[in-house]
């Protein structure tokens, strides 16, 4: 027996009597989760967000602020004042958590990317910068993306925010699903870990659905009889319980299950001559953009004045 | 002499104890302080015996882990008949981290363990305390009325001394 595979065997012991999977605890670099095929799902990994259990603490955005290391905000994460308005996420808020009045006291919704199954803004970027991981998670490259915002229009949730503090360097931002530090390590969101009550439940999609149902079936009178996500646009990594109808707490609940993928493909075929037109409306889009935040500097060094001016987007 | 009023004190006490609290009464903590996740928020001084007398049902908080039957109906209809285990404490249940690749990895994955949708220790707390004191509209569910917030939670939710400078409130985005 050679080394290697003795030191195989014995992982192979304590992992079968941890009950996971291989390759979950032996060897470093190993993939944490046993994930199957390359688009990220069934295999994917989701979270189910039970709405009836927060309390809206905002634990979630601290933790979020603290791991993608965002700017400072301005109030204290235990600030419930922010509440009186509904917030979204932009770029120094990759999550937030709005309050909602649905008849028998407030109801709290956390929102951030949904990490669709079928992303609208990876399927209507031109420029590829969104990939679809096999855990799940909607990531995007920086360095490749050219600022033209398409994946803001095309996105159903309202979720990629444009990052202005940079003229030159045009960038969209949002959650990631802490794909580079805690993700892809077996490590869950740290939002997942830091919530309080449990209303975050990370686990594999597939088997978050069985949970969802079965949350519901056991809980008689206690949720809506769906799961937010499970069907809507062809199914989100992040997925909802709701104790009241979810149009009452700011769902979308017209978009249908058919994946935006398909939009743009139907689109695509009706109208080719777009194909053509796309590149060039792109980057005149780009240009408007960029021009109107300019102020008439446009240099590299007076981004932090410019800044300043610079209104919070609405 | 003292020795001897001591020793007497002590048995009055333990009859007077086993007196008010038949169940276990050698071994029921009175006030607990429970403080194995600290971190962000001092420890919990929870008033065991107050809410036992107040309650007046073990499995309210500890399943039917006492012998007793469930308390909640949707669990009655397993576990009608109590079953005892070696420690009531919901730190040999809940995990400190239920989502760790092996317990998420474990648990649909092994056929043999029947509840998948445990909550995590921090979760299991506040599910039970928070959720029988908002039901009940008594007692604390304000975060700092059960614990303190420590330095290290103050740096985490920018709070205290750790608050933003609300002069430059209204700049996000701005570094
Ligand atoms: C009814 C009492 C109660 C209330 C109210 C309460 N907690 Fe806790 N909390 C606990 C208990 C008990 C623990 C476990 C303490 C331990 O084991 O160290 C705990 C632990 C925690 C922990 C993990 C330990 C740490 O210090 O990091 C966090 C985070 C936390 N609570 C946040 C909150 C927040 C946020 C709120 C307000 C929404 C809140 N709690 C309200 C009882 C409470
Ligand atoms: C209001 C909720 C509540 C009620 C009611 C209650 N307990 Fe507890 N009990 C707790 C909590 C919380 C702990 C701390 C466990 C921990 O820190 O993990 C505890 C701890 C204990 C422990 C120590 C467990 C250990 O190993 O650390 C025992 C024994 C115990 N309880 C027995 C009882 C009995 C018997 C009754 C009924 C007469 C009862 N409890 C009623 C909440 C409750
Ligand atoms: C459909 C039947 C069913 C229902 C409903 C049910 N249980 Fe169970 N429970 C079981 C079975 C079967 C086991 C033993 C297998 C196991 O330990 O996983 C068990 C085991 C347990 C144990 C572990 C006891 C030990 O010795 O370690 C606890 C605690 C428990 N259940 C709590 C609950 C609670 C709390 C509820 C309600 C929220 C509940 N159960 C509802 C079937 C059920
Ligand atoms: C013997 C193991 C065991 C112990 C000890 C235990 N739990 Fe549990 N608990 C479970 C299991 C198993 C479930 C899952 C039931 C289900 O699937 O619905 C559960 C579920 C829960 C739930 C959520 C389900 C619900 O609706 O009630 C809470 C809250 C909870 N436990 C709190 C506690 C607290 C607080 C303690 C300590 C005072 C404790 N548990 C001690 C095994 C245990
Ligand atoms: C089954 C219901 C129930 C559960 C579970 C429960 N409590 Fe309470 N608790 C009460 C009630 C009722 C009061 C209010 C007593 C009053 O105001 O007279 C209370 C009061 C309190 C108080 C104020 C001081 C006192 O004892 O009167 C504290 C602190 C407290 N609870 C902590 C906790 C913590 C920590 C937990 C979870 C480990 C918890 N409670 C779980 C019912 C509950």
């Amino acid at each position: 027996m050679s080394g290697i595979s003795r030191r195989k065997f014995l992982c192979a012991t304590v992992v079968g009597g941890a009950m996971t999977t291989l390759g979950s605890v032996c060897g470093k670099g190993g993939k944490a989760w046993a994930s199957g095929s390359f688009e990220g799902y069934p295999e994917g990994m989701g979270v189910l967000v039970d709405l009836t259990r927060c309390i809206g603490c905002r634990t979630c955005e601290a933790a979020c602020n603290k791991e993608q290391k965002l700017p400072e905000p301005d109030q204290p994460f235990n600030d419930q004042s922010v509440f009186n308005t509904k917030r979204r996420t932009d770029e120094s808020h990759y999550t937030v958590v709005n309050k909602y009045d649905a008849g028998q006291g407030p109801v709290y919704r956390k929102i951030q990317c949904n990490h669709c199954n079928e992303p609208g803004c990876l399927t209507s970027c031109f420029v590829n910068a969104y990939t679809k991981t096999k855990e799940g998670a909607v990531v995007y490259n920086s360095k490749v993306c050219v600022g033209c915002r398409t994946c803001m229009v095309a996105c159903p949730f309202n979720i990629p925010a444009f990052k202005y503090s940079s003229a030159t360097d045009p960038v969209i931002k949002k959650c990631i699903f802490c794909h580079e530090t805690r993700l892809k390590n077996g490590l869950p969101p740290a939002c997942v870990e830091a919530c309080p009550q449990a209303v975050l439940t990370f686990g594999y999609r597939k088997d978050l659905v069985k949970l969802g149902h079965e949350r519901i079936r056991n809980n008689a009178g206690r949720y809506v009889d769906q799961i937010y996500g499970e069907t809507e646009v062809g199914g989100t990594g992040w997925m909802y319980l709701s104790g009241v109808p979810f149009e009452q707490v700011g769902f979308d609940t017209t978009l249908g299950n058919e994946p935006i993928i398909s939009n743009v493909k139907d689109f695509l075929s009706t109208v080719p001559m777009v194909l053509a037109i796309w590149p060039a409306l792109f980057s005149g889009i780009h240009l408007l953009a960029t021009k109107g935040k300019d102020h008439g500097s446009g240099h590299g060094e007076d981004d932090h004045v410019k800044n300043e001016k610079e209104e919070p987007r609405p | 002499m003292h020795t001897v009023t001591i020793t007497i004190c002590g048995i009055l006490l333990t009859l007077l104890a086993a007196f008010i609290q038949p169940v276990q009464a050698e071994t029921l903590p009175d006030k607990i302080t429970i403080e194995s996740l600290k971190d962000l928020y001092g420890p919990v001084t929870f008033g065991h015996a107050q809410h036992i007398a107040r309650e007046r049902d073990c499995a309210v908080c500890h399943h039917h882990t006492n012998g007793a039957p469930a308390s909640q109906e949707k669990c009655l209809r397993c576990h009608r008949g109590g079953h005892e285990v070696k420690s009531m404490g919901c730190k040999s249940c809940h995990e400190k981290q239920p989502f760790s690749a092996e317990q998420v990895n474990g648990k649909f994955k092994n056929n043999l363990q029947f509840h998948q949708d445990k909550p995590g220790l921090k979760a299991s707390y506040h599910l039970s305390c928070i959720g029988c004191h908002k039901q009940k509209g008594a007692g604390p569910v304000a975060c700092v009325d059960c614990h303190v917030l420590t330095s290290s939670g103050e740096a985490f939710y920018r709070a205290g001394k750790n608050a933003p400078d609300p002069n430059k409130a209204g700049k996000t985005g701005h570094h």
